[in-house]
């Protein structure tokens, strides 16, 4: 299963670097350092379609939103081409056009709170299913994040899971606290949230282990897993770098990344999942695949 | 509710907004109420005694309030929320972004204006029909009366978007009935003579507590040569378009007064429909907040800012 994982992670960080780089704008490296924590949530059976919400507060992940919905075969792969495009639905940030999102985010720290009026709506309907909140680390700086969080540990919404991709490296540098992860933990529990660590958020053997801790957890506080991140992983020339925020790589950049990516690709072909069997038929299927992209890009640029 | 000497009933349209909420609730129960720590200044603590579990209190945090309002919206119910119209400016951004998320918002500002009085300029909101204009599809409302707030507040709940409600602090006479149609887009034409014999016309076109200041001096102009006729605009967006023109053919001199600064109110709003309908005008005057405010009495700052109905007649007999 984590093979399988860990080789959706490569298709959706493939997704992310083209539509980007076809875009020629928007914004990879914030998207690459949550993947890992939003594919074990889509793909290991943690996120209920029918009951639950997810929302991206960090709206610039925008591209790994819409990859993760490509590679559920929810929307086809073709359109993530119309990134940011006039007339696309699969705008910079999101917003409701897209039809799995019921919010706009982008203005940062909001989409915490209206998750938090979610969960306390689904309570109130009596409602079993999570809200499920995706924040960027430079995002704990907002006002309101704190707002929502007094709030939430006052009604007490266990329905409520913050996942807090802490990669370090906000638009123009290092975020205040950096990669302390520590000390996002005591100040959520100084507000009587129940916390998680992750220590390497692209494990995805840890990051499962602690979604199922928190989803077991049988505490009546809301929860909060808070991730120490890569921002641009998988990318050797982006990891941990400055000055890639909000940046698309260029054709030549793409190229690079994308074969480095492949030398990366586990070999193993699978074929429990029907959706990963669609997307990874077999090796010479998959370099058709970048073949393609790449002759799609060529036509694009000139 | 009490009644002054004149046997008038009176009643702060805050007050009326609460017992409309509990009114609402009844017919709905999709209704949810927040608030932010101001609940017994806006009444929504009526909600709150009758349905305490549609009731949330949001404490002093009014840009978390206004995000977790749309978060129960998209869970299918119909927030109202309220606060000081002054400390909706707040979650400007809040609201800004609501309408990217086709928001179905019921906004309640109370303490608008100079009115007042006594707390001073922090808590006196002079901005907000100008923020809430702002947003593309919104509809603001300004009643000045209990009835039409309780009607107002009805409409809020039966049609989607993003409304706002300006709501004011001091007691103000009820003046409407059953007798009175209220909607979207509707005005309330106030006339005391229907005769043709007067040269000497002037409109004044207002809403919410500087309506009464109008009146006022509606009557005491009864008995002079200067036919006054009254406009409550008490849909601030949109306007009533229809009668608004109709009047402006009939009668040239205009007088729009409000409890607000000059920016993005209803004097604003007003001037722009008439431009976009090439009526010429002999005169146009816009009484407004035009200073900053300080600490005082309601009418003490109402005569400061001359929007009071001394104000208005004085501002009518410079037509003439």
């Amino acid at each position: 299963m984590s093979e399988n994982l860990k080789n959706i992670c490569q298709k959706i960080r493939k997704l992310i670097l083209t539509s980007t780089t076809m875009a020629q704008s928007g914004h990879p490296t914030s998207s690459l350092s949550a993947v890992e924590l939003m594919t074990v949530l889509f793909f290991s059976g943690f996120f209920n379609e029918k009951n639950d919400e997810v929302i991206f507060s960090k709206g610039h992940a925008a591209p790994l939103l819409y990859a993760l919905y490509a590679v559920l075969g929810k929307i086809d792969e073709k359109k993530l081409e119309t990134l940011r495009q006039f007339g696309s639905v699969l705008e910079g940030h999101p917003t409701p056009r897209f039809p799995y999102v019921k919010v706009a985010t982008g203005s940062l720290g909001q989409g915490f709170s209206i998750g938090l009026g979610m969960a306390l709506g689904k309570r109130l309907l009596k409602n079993k299913g999570r809200v499920f909140v995706l924040l960027g680390d430079s995002e704990i700086s907002e006002g309101q994040v704190w707002e929502a969080v007094q709030l939430a540990s006052y009604y007490k919404t266990e329905n409520l899971i913050a996942i807090v991709d802490i990669n370090r490296l906000g638009q123009r540098g290092q975020t205040m606290l950096g990669w302390d992860v520590l000390s996002y933990q005591k100040r959520f529990e100084s507000f009587s949230w129940k916390t998680f660590l992750v220590f390497d958020g692209h494990n995805l053997d840890e990051i499962k282990k602690v979604y199922q801790e928190a989803l077991l957890s049988i505490e009546k506080k809301p929860k909060v897993i808070l991730a120490k991140t890569i921002k641009g992983k998988g990318v050797s020339f982006l990891e941990d770098k400055d000055g890639w925020h909000g940046k698309a790589l260029s054709k030549d950049e793409l190229e690079k990344a994308l074969e480095e990516l492949e030398q990366n690709q586990d070999d193993k072909i699978f074929e429990k999942d029907s959706v990963e069997k669609k997307l990874f038929t077999d090796q010479s299927q998959k370099n058709l695949e970048i073949k393609n992209l790449l002759v799609r890009l060529k036509s694009y640029f000139n | 509710m009490k009644k002054n000497s004149n046997q008038k009933i009176y009643q702060a349209t805050r007050e009326a907004y609460g017992e409309a909420l509990v009114e609402i609730g009844k017919r709905n129960e999709k209704i949810v109420v927040l608030d932010a720590e101001t609940s017994n200044s806006t009444y929504a603590q009526n909600f709150k005694q009758v349905f305490p579990d549609r009731f949330f209190e949001m404490f002093i945090a009014e840009q978390n309030m206004v995000s977790v309002a749309l978060g129960f919206d998209k869970m299918g119910f119909i927030p109202f929320l309220s606060t000081f119209s002054a400390f909706l400016t707040r979650a400007f951004d809040q609201i800004r972004m609501a309408q990217y998320s086709n928001a179905n918002l019921k906004i309640a500002g109370s303490h608008a204006g100079v009115s007042i009085g006594a707390d001073g300029s922090s808590q006196m909101g002079l901005e907000d029909l100008s923020m809430m204009r702002s947003i593309l599809k919104s509809v603001v409302f300004y009643p000045s009366d209990s009835y039409s707030t309780k009607k107002l507040a009805k409409i809020m709940a039966e049609n989607y978007g993003i409304f706002y409600l300006r709501l004011t602090r001091e007691k103000t006479p009820i003046i409407y009935n059953e007798g009175f149609y209220f909607e979207i887009g509707g005005s309330i034409v106030h006339r005391l003579n229907f005769t043709q014999k007067f040269k000497k016309k002037a409109l004044v076109i207002t809403a919410g507590i500087t309506l009464f200041e109008a009146l006022k001096a509606q009557e005491e102009l009864i008995d002079s040569d200067i036919d006054l006729v009254v406009l409550d605009c008490y849909s601030v967006k949109p306007l009533d378009e229809k009668t608004i023109v109709s009047l402006v053919k009939e009668i040239k001199n205009v007088i729009v007064v409000e409890d607000h600064y000059p920016y993005g109110g209803l004097g604003e709003a007003v001037s722009f429909l008439l431009l976009k309908n090439k009526l010429n005008l002999e005169n146009f005057s816009h009484l407004c907040v035009s200073k900053i405010p300080m600490s005082g009495k309601p009418e003490e700052l109402l005569a400061y800012m001359g929007i009071d109905k001394k104000s208005i007649i004085d501002q009518v007999r410079k037509f003439f």
